[in-house]
């Protein structure tokens, strides 16, 4: 930004009554050339989750085939667990990241209660209400206003 | 009695020394100013870490005599025509005249940039791609204020006869990003860089009262309704690729942008890389809080009477909440095209966050639409646009800089 490297600038006029055009110009050019930047790391961010959604399918696919592997050697359990219904999710079945945050709370529970539990169904009870726990999180991230 | 002689003679130097004496009303109205935005970011927490350091310097460059900062150095006609005499500078220059370097050789912004990229979380941006537009809609402001400052200059009117390179460095309020401003204010329209730093953060601080009245004058109580679905996780990988992608992108076409944009995404590197935790607490903390000292400083005391009390301050006071409204309104009228065209999907509330001002700005979309459905929760959504603002408004500045630098 020294200077050195840089090319004379585009409008050399001082002040805009010498060059009207060139304030018209630059407001189409500068808002044009914002957008485009921005679409093309639109483009960018596209790119990105494809591949990540790439990556993770195949990671999935090597977790699944060392979980298959992880059964066949595990013994059968030996008491009878408890069953939980948990109430969470319907719509969002596909949403196994969810379910295993759910059960990862559930088995770190079952820890420390020493009992075992089987999850059968995770179904989302309303949509449209939140939470006490939610309805805080809202008041701490808003409270400024 | 020669003992007394030398008393009195000295008591009476250090009185004709004495600020007092010498003190025009100008000076003395812009430390009056400077007390009162003080009060302004002690009592009314306006942007306090960047006001309270530009009050001081105000106060500190209008007090005759303590030659802290000269002005002329840097923005005087015979600096203007052949560059800054570094050589005097530091031979001759005063405290704040030798901190002014890091401002006028355009170190400062993009270093606070890198703080500000080690505390950004992209993620929601990232699962939400198209908010990039949202950010790009707010830019309008820059450039609508732009047009604004050039058609005033056309009335002829002297005292608010703007140069090209005055009205884009006003237009550049509208970015809502203090370090962008001041960034392209050094480059451009050094002489203006008190006013509009003062505008730039006072606004900044005003979000939450100009843009609500805005957003609910251009949406239907519907549309504020909108409750958005939940954003996708994104993965680490993602956000490691990011800051890299876009660096490559922007500084490939903008090469002017790279500074901001450059440091900003290194930080966001640091931060999201994971392997770097030492450089991310000294970018984010202590780096982050000595320039934010010594800018704030030293932005403050380009702000002497002779600079700052014109009528062209008032009229950039003005500029600058036009180009803050327009922003905002760019943002959300652009979020109700994209209400309509993904089916009433997307709430346009989250349009007005584009206007950089992180996080205040997407904390405003979050209060607004809590207003309508207390159960909806905006926030994270309106971070997409937020964060996407901070980078539309780096490329704006660049651009212009490109054209006028």
């Amino acid at each position: 930004m020294n200077g050195l490297s840089r090319t004379m600038a585009i409008i050399t006029e001082e002040f805009p009554a010498e060059n009207i055009s060139g304030m018209w110009a630059t407001v189409i050019t500068g808002l044009v050339v914002v957008f485009i930047i921005l679409a093309l790391l639109i483009g960018v961010l596209y790119l990105l989750g494809l591949f990540g959604k790439a990556m993770n399918n195949s990671a999935k696919k090597k977790n699944a085939k060392n979980a298959e592997k992880a059964v066949d050697l595990t013994p059968a359990p030996k008491a009878a667990p408890a069953v939980i219904p948990v109430e969470d999710t319907a719509a969002d079945e596909d949403d196994e990241e969810l379910i295993a945050v759910i059960s990862a709370a559930i088995a770190a529970y079952a820890a420390a209660d020493g009992t075992q539990y089987v999850i059968k169904k995770i179904k989302r009870t309303d949509r449209t209400t939140r939470s006490d726990w939610g309805n805080v999180g809202v008041r701490e991230n808003t409270r400024p206003f | 009695m020669e003992v007394i002689d030398v008393f009195l003679n000295t008591i009476s130097s250090i009185i004709r020394d004495s600020g007092f004496l010498s003190m025009s009303w100008e000076q003395a109205a812009m430390i009056v100013l400077s007390f009162l935005l003080m009060y302004l970011a002690i009592v009314r927490k306006f942007e306090p870490l960047l006001l309270l350091p530009i009050a001081f310097g105000m106060m500190l460059t209008n007090i005759p005599g303590a030659d802290l900062f000269h002005p002329d150095m840097f923005m005087g006609a015979e600096a203007v025509a052949n560059g800054v005499d570094y050589s005097e500078v530091l031979h001759h220059g005063g405290l704040l005249d030798v901190l002014y370097i890091g401002v006028k050789t355009q170190i400062f912004p993009p270093l606070i940039f890198l703080g500000i990229g080690c505390m950004t979380d992209f993620g929601p941006l990232i699962a939400n791609p198209r908010s990039l537009l949202l950010g790009a809609a707010a830019q309008v402001g820059i450039f609508v204020t732009f047009l604004g400052a050039c058609l005033l200059s056309l009335t002829g009117i002297d005292v608010i006869d703007f140069t090209f390179k005055e009205a884009a460095s006003i237009g550049i309020i509208g970015g809502a990003d203090g370090p962008t401003a001041i960034f392209l204010t050094t480059r451009l329209a050094p002489q203006l860089m008190g006013s509009i730093a003062v505008a730039a953060y006072s606004y900044m601080a005003l979000v939450p009262i100009i843009q609500p009245p805005i957003m609910r004058a251009l949406t239907t109580k519907k549309e504020r309704s909108v409750v958005m679905g939940q954003l996708r996780t994104v993965t680490k990988r993602e956000k490691i690729i990011f800051p890299i992608a876009v660096t490559v992108v922007v500084a490939l076409i903008i090469p002017d942008a790279a500074p901001l944009v450059g440091m900003l995404m290194l930080g966001n590197l640091f931060r999201e890389s994971g392997v770097v935790d030492r450089l991310v607490k000294t970018a984010q903390n202590e780096l982050m809080n000595i320039i934010t000292i010594m800018l704030g400083v030293v932005v403050g005391a380009t702000a002497t009477a002779q600079y700052f009390l014109t009528i062209k301050t008032i009229i950039i006071v003005i500029l600058g909440l036009l180009a803050f409204c327009m922003g905002t309104a760019g943002g959300v009228l652009f979020g109700k095209l994209m209400y309509k065209l993904s089916g009433g999907k997307i709430n346009p509330l989250i349009g007005s966050a584009g206007v950089s001002a992180v996080p205040m700005a997407a904390r405003v979309s979050q209060t607004v639409a809590a207003k309508e459905n207390p159960s909806n929760f905006l926030l994270m959504h309106a971070m997409g646009p937020n964060v996407a603002g901070v980078i539309g408004s780096a490329v704006a500045a660049g651009v212009l800089n490109n054209i006028f630098g």
